[in-house]
């Protein structure tokens, strides 16, 4: 009995074993099985965004009934370029993905991408493609241009500009109009009437600074720019941040927190906390035209009070906005459906009208063409954003003299400039 | 002298009451702040209280950001992990306390240090592997290379180490298998043991954030500690009230199995510490 | 009846009670290998080469090891980390102690001191960085309760590179503290009472108490907590990504989190592989160390 009962034990522990070793190459056996095929597309949230594309992916979709596509949309740009990179290091990712112009230069000189077939627009050169797509769209070409070939559709390209809550002005007794800023230092005095203040601390800001290295990064470059300085020297070979424009830029920003007292000292470093859509600041100069069509779905009680202005000037410096940003469709070089893919992105960039009505293209409308036209190119590789963004914040957080931090700053940027085995897109 | 001692009992009694409220009160602000409307999260006038109880702050986060997936996801995984681990653990650990084969020092030794090596150091060869399977963003990517831990592995050993032999003897000449002995034998032996690994398992499994980070992509598998870090990168601005009912609901389940079990869960622990 | 024989020749294999004790341990051992030991050893293989992913492997020997002694920023990471896991384990043991301590006099209700003090550590240490990550903030908890209380202007704990450390050994010590507390409990608890009255009896305080009987007897205890403690904070990662990604500057980018962005943004695979090892090699070296210092003490 006991030897029977012994046997019978043994049995099952070997089929559970062969069951284990099934559901180990089970994975690669049923995907082989399938006859539908799988795009992976990507992107990054925008609420907007992702319900203007939906549609048109259905009508992918239809065209071809064999593909199946899976959009994958992740938290936010800087997750999606992490799970991107994580993805193709694993000898994965997507077929298509929807990434911004500052990842580029990198991506392209680790050959991640292919440029653009051709074919699927039945025509010889890039320039006949460029024919055959939405003006918005083919503008924002050269931005994914890489030794004469092309590698992404263009799907947004903005600019930030100034956004103002009229509710506030009204309430300091100002004309939204009349009374607005033009310049960072009328900013300092208007900021004075609509910043709030109880018990000491600021309970709404007058003007909030963004903590997003990225978009700091962005939001300082225009103001270097205005300045006649920059990040990076026109020849892309070295830092010119510590100029005094540089210093002058900083400075303004610290006395707006500590001298002013418009601004208030931010918690958290790398996050956003509670901001424009709840009511807690008058002035941010951090968003595009596609914060419209955000507000109005998540914040239905500021939105009425949403007005864009450009963003500001100084007295004595040039009269130009932010610089550029963009985003466009590519497709993997280790995608097995190049072909596919590069269909789907033509379907999803065929409605440029619908984009720009949501803010994704520019507007025509009073203040974008003139920013977006003045702005130039921005220069978004992570580390120098990251470089800008602490020397800031240490001038800003722990109050050290922006000279230093500054002088710091040029020298790690430097010293990533001469190790980097790309070029950084915009400089020659 | 009866005055000194009153004092000190009093003195000592404050700094425990003290010392209470401080390890409370963050987990009573989560709770308040769950409830409160967005103005309210951030005043200068502390509010202790929510003026008034804002349900849709959870309604909001259950449904329109998903938590309940997260939260069943987290579940599934954190189950079916507990429940491999103590069996896969009490196994490896009776065949190491148990029987004595070349080469079990050296096994042991092995798998001892496992605990120490950092995750890091394999995520990313880790990552390759299970990707190899055709395991990313599915639920074997995420509980199987987690089905076994060196801790649980050790734990059991020394437990088991300290079940008589003699109940292994007895049944072997009542001609029980071998496979029949650990089942029959051992295992409801090991119960408290068992108790107390499927516990801290379960709370270490739920409350994982790395390797969820790498292997999930689709909303539709993320776990809670996901959809948390989800909120508070969102690129606008965090609204902490909902952010906190959706600490809540990740905590819930931990605070009351821990009111239910928190005798097992200090056994367990001081089996751990001692033993080692 | 051929059936029988091989049934016979199972059970002649399995009675050999060695082979039994090694197939018991088989499925977990083959776990391991394919899980942690292949990935170890292809861990440290990568250590050894240039490797972006994309192009292929450039072995250079000790190169990488070489590149981060030189490194500033690797050795700022490694100056935080012994920070932040010195800062936190003492105050984390010194904190645990008093509390076992107090918790061990006689007196009533500890029981339920000793449930609000253990909570914490249950949360997911995800939830705790959100809740304090709330509470940290300008208008938050902690700031407005010192203003009200000291009227304190708020202080930037998480935004200024002066406070950021501290910030989170706070709330480590904060969620940890309760854990290791019944640890020390258990080991309190094995130390019997007889030699607490001798002492009594020979007239010596507290204090004396304290350092001449409960220390001595405490140190197998204390060597437990103090390699688990090590280990975990050199392991700690999830407060420094979440609360404030190593910033403000460098000021808490701890190795954990310099290895995870240099593998994942920046990727330098070789040299993140590399970081890595030497993580592994403190931690080895650590429990080394503890473990000899103890060793003439402990007796099993």
């Amino acid at each position: 009995m006991s030897t029977q009962h012994n046997f019978k034990v043994k049995l099952i522990l070997s089929l559970t074993v062969i069951m284990f070793v099934i559901c180990f190459l089970g994975g690669n056996v049923w995907v082989q099985g399938k006859e539908t095929i799988t795009l992976r597309y990507w992107r990054h949230q925008h609420k907007p965004a992702v319900e203007l594309e939906q549609p048109l992916i259905k009508k992918f979709e239809e065209q071809y009934p064999n593909i199946k596509v899976e959009m994958f949309v992740a938290t936010s740009t800087p997750d999606l370029h992490e799970k991107v990179l994580v993805a193709f290091a694993g000898g994965g990712g997507p077929d298509l993905f929807n990434m911004e112009g500052g990842k580029f230069s990198q991506y392209v000189s680790y050959g991640l991408m292919v440029p653009i077939d051709l074919d699927v627009f039945g025509a010889r050169t890039y320039q006949e493609v460029m024919e055959k797509l939405a003006t918005d769209v083919a503008a924002g070409l050269s931005g994914w241009k890489h030794e004469d070939k092309y590698y992404g559709l263009t799907t947004e390209v903005s600019c930030y500009a100034t956004a103002i809550n009229t509710q506030h002005f009204k309430e300091a007794g100002l004309d939204s109009d009349k009374d607005y800023p033009i310049t960072w230092e009328k900013l300092a005095e208007i900021g004075q009437k609509l910043v709030r203040v109880e018990r000491g601390e600021i309970i709404r800001e007058a003007y909030a600074l963004t903590t997003y290295p990225v978009t700091f990064t962005l939001v300082f470059e225009g103001m270097l720019r205005q300045l006649g300085g920059d990040v990076v020297s026109p020849d892309g070979k070295e830092s010119i941040i510590n100029s005094e424009a540089g210093v002058k830029a900083l400075q303004t920003l610290y006395d707006f927190m500590y001298e002013y007292k418009i601004t208030a000292v931010p918690s958290q470093l790398n996050l956003q906390g509670p901001g424009f859509e709840t009511g807690a600041t008058s002035i941010v100069t951090d968003v595009g035209p596609w914060y419209e069509a955000y507000l109005k779905d998540n914040a239905p009680g500021i939105y009425p009070y949403l007005q864009f202005k450009p963003f500001p000037r100084f007295e004595k410096g040039k009269d130009i906005g932010i610089p550029n940003y963009g985003y466009a469709l590519q497709v993997s070089s280790n995608s097995k459906y190049k072909r596919e893919s590069w269909e789907l992105a033509k379907i999803l960039v065929s409605t440029a009208g619908e984009r720009k009505r949501i803010g994704l293209f520019v507007p025509d409308e009073w203040p974008w063409p003139k920013e977006i036209s003045t702005g130039g190119l921005g220069i978004i590789p992570k580390e120098i954003n990251d470089i800008v963004f602490e020397a800031a914040t240490k001038t800003l957080m722990d109050k050290v003299n922006p000279r230093e931090t500054l002088n710091a700053a040029k020298k790690k940027i430097d010293k990533y400039l001469a190790e980097l085995p790309y070029k950084i897109y915009g400089y020659k | 002298m009866i005055e000194r001692a009153l004092l000190e009992k009093i003195a000592v009694y404050l700094v425990l009451i003290i010392l209470g409220i401080i390890f409370t009160i963050p987990v009573f602000w989560m709770f308040s702040s769950s409830f409160k409307s967005l103005e309210n999260t951030l005043t200068v006038s502390i509010k202790w209280l929510p003026e008034k109880l804002h349900f849709e702050n959870y309604t909001e986060i259950w449904g329109a950001e998903q938590f309940k997936t997260y939260f069943s996801n987290s579940l599934v995984v954190a189950i079916t992990v507990t429940f491999a681990t103590i069996f896969l653990a009490s196994l490896t650990g009776y065949g190491l306390s148990k029987f004595d084969f070349p080469g079990r020092q050296v096994i042991f030794l092995f798998i001892l240090s496992t605990m120490m090596v950092p995750f890091q150091v394999i995520a990313i060869p880790l990552y390759i592997i299970v990707r190899y399977f055709g395991w990313i963003d599915t639920y074997q990517g995420l509980i199987i290379p987690g089905a076994l831990s060196g801790f649980g592995v050790f734990f059991m050993k020394q437990y088991i180490q300290t079940i008589s032999n003699e109940f292994i003897d007895v049944a072997r000449i009542d001609g029980c298998s071998e496979f029949g002995i650990f089942w029959r034998i051992i295992l409801p032996l090991s119960k408290p043991a068992l108790a107390a690994l499927g516990i801290l398992t379960f709370l270490g499994s739920w409350n994982n954030l790395l390797w969820p980070l790498i292997v999930i992509q689709s909303e539709g598998l993320k776990t809670l500690p996901l959809g948390l870090a989800k909120i508070m990168q969102s690129e606008y601005g965090v609204r902490y009230n909902v952010l906190m009912s959706g600490a809540v609901i990740a905590s819930a389940p931990m605070i009351v199995a821990f009111l239910i079990f928190q005798r097992r869960i200090t056994k367990g622990i001081t089996l751990g510490g001692l033993k080692g | 009846m051929r059936i029988k024989e091989i049934q016979l020749l199972f059970q002649k294999i399995f009675s050999q009670r060695k082979l039994v004790g090694f197939l018991f341990v088989l499925p977990g051992l083959v776990f391991f290998m394919i899980f942690f030991f292949y990935p170890v050893i292809n861990a440290i293989y990568i250590s050894f080469t240039r490797w972006n992913l994309f192009t292929s492997k450039q072995f250079v020997g000790l190169g990488n090891f070489v590149e981060l002694f030189q490194d500033p920023d690797f050795l700022q990471s490694f100056k935080v980390t012994g920070y932040f896991s010195l800062g936190t384990c003492l105050l984390l043991w010194i904190t645990s102690l008093s509390l076992a301590l107090l918790i061990n006099s006689n007196l009533k209700f500890t029981k339920l001191f000793q449930i609000f003090y253990f909570l914490p550590s249950i949360l997911s240490l995800t939830v705790v960085t959100i809740v304090w990550s709330y509470m940290y903030r300008r208008l938050g908890l902690i700031n407005m309760f010192l203003k009200a209380v000291f009227d304190i202007s708020s202080i930037p704990w998480l935004s200024s590179s002066k406070y950021a450390l501290l910030s989170i050994t706070i709330m480590m010590v904060w969620c940890w503290a309760g854990y290791y507390m019944i640890i020390f409990l258990a080991g309190l608890r094995g130390i019997p009472f007889t030699l607490y009255e001798a002492a009594k009896i020979d007239g010596a305080n507290w204090w004396h108490t304290l350092i001449r009987i409960t220390f001595p007897l405490l140190k197998p205890t204390f060597l437990f907590i103090s390699i688990v403690s090590v280990m975990a904070c050199l392991q700690a990662f999830a407060p420094f990504l979440l609360m404030t990604s190593g910033g403000p500057g460098s000021s808490t980018r701890v190795m954990t989190l310099k290895i995870y962005g240099d593998a994942f943004f920046r990727l330098r695979m070789g040299r993140a592989a590399a970081e890595s090892m030497i993580l592994f090699l403190i931690m080895f070296i650590f429990s080394l160390i503890q473990i000899r210092v103890f060793r003439s003490e402990v007796t099993y």
